[in-house]
């Protein structure tokens, strides 16, 4: 009988191990997280607090980023056309210029076009009537692809573009963009440099915990050594403990975003109506979520990596 | 089963424990290891369980030299190894039943296994009623039962037990010495460490004296010693 049962016991399928192996950790991690209750909600809302912060920034980098887009819809290069130029090349200039790289789009108006927008909008009222000829010259706007130039690249188009010989002036607006562009880049630079400080200071919180956690259980660790456990096996618990401080310290953090831009929304909308246009407010997208836990995950798993080893190479065992 | 090759262990602190020693334990064979405090037994049963690696000389474990053992390789090695202390250094927040289950959950065994083979453990220290309770509830001699049935549940093939009566009264330090004897007749190779001479005089069985890291003296003591004779 009990040479039967040796032998069944023996032939344990790996997978079936490593599967109780897991389950029993997560039981295991639970139950630590839980025995401390007031120290892993600490644990977890300083996570929260501390990824919230990169994510707020991330946020404002979006936003800055459609704003440009906007701001990249109305922006344009006005290439004023000589008179004497004939249709044939003009038509021949704009499929010249859309073979250039860095243009979206292009869009002609001839002279008579425009004389007639400018009368629609009846800006000078019936003052064009008083001139015999059309004094508008014909314009092509040309649309930079925003995504591939920066404001210098567009500027240096423009410049391009006045080479040729049908256009009498190229003008451009840039300024705005370049203002939004150089902020867009610092408050992505800042972002970097907050988010670097921050999980620097995650792994650091987690990784602390985790070493007082493994004071706790400094006993089960040493028998469980004495009884034959791997390195393997006392890490684990520790690992599923720092990725449900990384979990739950991420949802935090979303949720902490998600409660401030409710907070702003008003004033948002109030800016809004003053500038008398729809400020559209990007928020957290699926994928953001997503990547505010994977990188709280990936944290808690990587501060508990490193206390759980020292731990583990402190025992003299 | 064990062999011991010129063995010397020095710590850090410049002691010497172990000054020499030449030993071979047999298979199915169980000995007690005897001599005053300080005499080396509990670093010659860490050597085995490698607790501790030797500072000269080879220990050799069935057929393998446990010099060649890597760091990976040693909790395989210790699930091959009961080891009995004097304190059992039982863990208070789980009960007896947990206690002994946990060299089997290390070794990834399953629930079913495992709850037979724990109930079969503490059947035989005699303990099966006392399953579910916490281990500080337990007396000294039925704690000390508990950390044997712990170290047996592995079914190991060898048991050290370093002082493992060394807090217990003469009658309990007793019967701990009769489950001893029991497993060993039951194929399991036995190293007991003990300064408690009138306890193990009683037993057919090795004695090996050691006295300031060197064997002094190994006797059977008996003329007609069957253990001993049992390879």
């Amino acid at each position: 009988m009990a040479k039967k049962n040796r032998n069944k016991s023996h032939k344990i399928s790996p997978w079936v191990r490593l599967v109780n192996t897991h389950k029993a950790a997560i039981d295991n991690a639970i139950q630590r997280l839980s025995l401390a209750p007031v120290t892993t909600v600490l644990t977890m809302l300083v996570v929260g607090i501390a990824l919230s912060l990169p994510a707020t920034f991330q946020i404002i980098v979006k936003n800055l980023e459609s704003g440009q887009q906007s701001i990249d819809e109305q922006s344009r290069i006005s290439l004023y056309l000589k008179k004497a130029a004939s249709q044939a090349d003009i038509e021949s200039l704009i499929s010249e210029i859309k073979v250039n790289n860095g243009v979206r789009d292009t869009l002609y108006i001839s002279a008579e076009q425009g004389l007639k927008d400018f009368q629609a909008h009846n800006v000078l009222g019936n003052a064009l009537n008083l001139v015999s000829d059309n004094p508008l010259p014909a314009v092509i706007h040309v649309f930079p692809d925003i995504l591939q130039l920066n404001p210098d690249q567009v500027e240096s188009l423009s410049k391009d573009l006045a080479e040729f010989a049908l256009v009498e002036k190229a003008q451009i607006d840039v300024l705005w963009l370049k203002r939004l562009f150089s902020i867009t880049q610092f408050v992505k630079q800042i972002t970097v440099a907050i988010s670097l400080f921050l999980i620097f200071s995650v792994l650091i919180v987690i990784g602390n915990t985790i070493k007082l956690l493994g004071n706790d259980f400094h006993d089960e660790i040493t028998v469980s050594k004495l009884v034959g456990a791997t390195d393997g096996y006392v890490r684990l618990p520790f690992l599923y403990s720092g990725l449900l401080y990384g979990a739950f310290g991420s949802l935090i953090a979303i949720s902490f975003v998600l409660l401030g831009m409710l907070w702003l929304n008003p004033q948002i909308q109030e800016l809004s109506e003053l500038y008398q246009s729809e400020i559209l407010i990007v928020g957290l997208g699926f994928s953001d979520v997503l990547s505010i836990i994977g990188i709280g995950m990936t944290l808690g798993l990587g501060g508990a990596w490193i206390a759980a080893n020292r731990l583990i190479h402190s025992l003299s065992i | 089963m064990i062999r011991l090759e010129n063995i010397r262990k020095r710590y850090e602190n410049g002691h010497d424990a172990l000054r020499g020693i030449n030993l071979h334990i047999k298979k199915a064979e169980m000995v007690f290891l005897t001599g005053h405090s300080g005499a080396g037994k509990s670093t010659l049963l860490k050597l085995i369980a490698l607790i501790e690696r030797p500072s000269a000389g080879r220990v050799i474990f069935e057929t393998t030299n446990l010099a060649h053992l890597k760091a990976k390789q040693i909790p395989f090695h210790r699930r091959r190894v009961g080891v009995i202390f004097q304190n059992p250094t039982l863990l208070d927040d789980r009960s007896v039943f947990d206690n002994v289950a946990l060299p089997l959950h290390v070794s990834g065994f399953q629930d079913k296994e495992i709850k037979h083979r724990v109930n079969a453990s503490l059947d035989l220290v005699g303990l099966l009623n006392k399953a579910n309770r916490q281990p500080r509830l337990l007396s000294g001699g039925e704690q000390q039962r508990v950390g044997i049935a712990r170290a047996i549940v592995n079914r190991p093939e060898v048991i050290l037990a370093d002082e493992p009566t060394g807090n217990l009264d003469p009658s309990l330090s007793k019967d701990i010495m009769n489950l001893f004897s029991r497993l060993n007749q039951v194929g399991i190779t036995l190293m007991v460490a003990t300064h408690d001479l009138a306890l193990t005089n009683d037993f057919k069985v090795r004695h090996i004296q050691l006295k300031d890291g060197l064997v002094i003296e190994s006797n059977n003591n008996t003329t007609n010693d069957q253990n001993s004779i049992k390879v």
